[in-house]
């Protein structure tokens, strides 16, 4: 059963990027939420690449050029939604490999 | 016969049956949102609209099966139907 609500969860936040690529951006952040929601009652956690392929503030997919902006700071990789304006850093060295 | 969902139909390919709107019936479209009463229906030409889930009957399609869907038994939310254990109710 979790492994189930896992798999729903993780196919829901990536059938939101698909939809933000077509350009329902308000539908692809009730479909996030939708995804965090099944994973919370499950009690399942996400992979760290799905964790970070979303806007912990307002719920969008981000895609770079079209919900993201990233650049390169000190060492830094910043990250920003561009409708929000939440940021967030990660360190070079240390990505693991991570970042979608 | 009949199968009780227990996550939502998001993704899938669905097409109204019958409906007490006549203007909706043999609306096909994919399922790309469901809330508590509506289904949002994203059809070939990109246009969105919404089908009420109440009185109606639907038919989901899939790349594996086929089934049809009474509305009234889908009122509720997606997020209220999951539950801990697995249910399967066949009538």
């Amino acid at each position: 059963m979790r492994n189930e609500l896992l798999n729903r969860a993780i196919f829901l936040i990536n059938y939101a990027r698909r939809l933000a690529e077509s350009g329902y951006l308000d539908i692809s952040r009730e479909v996030v939420k939708l995804g965090l929601t099944y994973s919370s009652k499950g009690r399942v956690r996400l992979p760290l690449e799905v964790k970070r392929s979303f806007c912990r503030k307002c719920y969008v997919p981000l895609i770079i050029g079209k919900t993201e902006t990233r650049r390169i700071r000190r060492g830094y990789i910043v990250r920003t939604c561009n409708l929000c304006g939440w940021k967030r850093k990660y360190p070079v060295r240390n990505l693991r490999g991570k970042i979608p | 016969m009949g199968l009780k969902i227990t996550y939502d139909v998001i993704g899938y390919k669905l097409r109204v049956v019958y409906h007490t709107d006549p203007t909706l019936v043999n609306r096909e479209g994919e399922v790309i949102l469901e809330t508590e009463k509506f289904f949002f229906l994203a059809d070939q030409g990109k246009n969105v609209f919404m089908i009420s889930k109440n009185q109606g009957l639907f038919e989901i399609t899939s790349n594996s099966f086929k089934f049809s869907l009474d509305g009234n038994r889908m009122m509720s939310k997606p997020k209220n139907r999951i539950t801990r254990r697995k249910t399967v109710e066949l009538e």
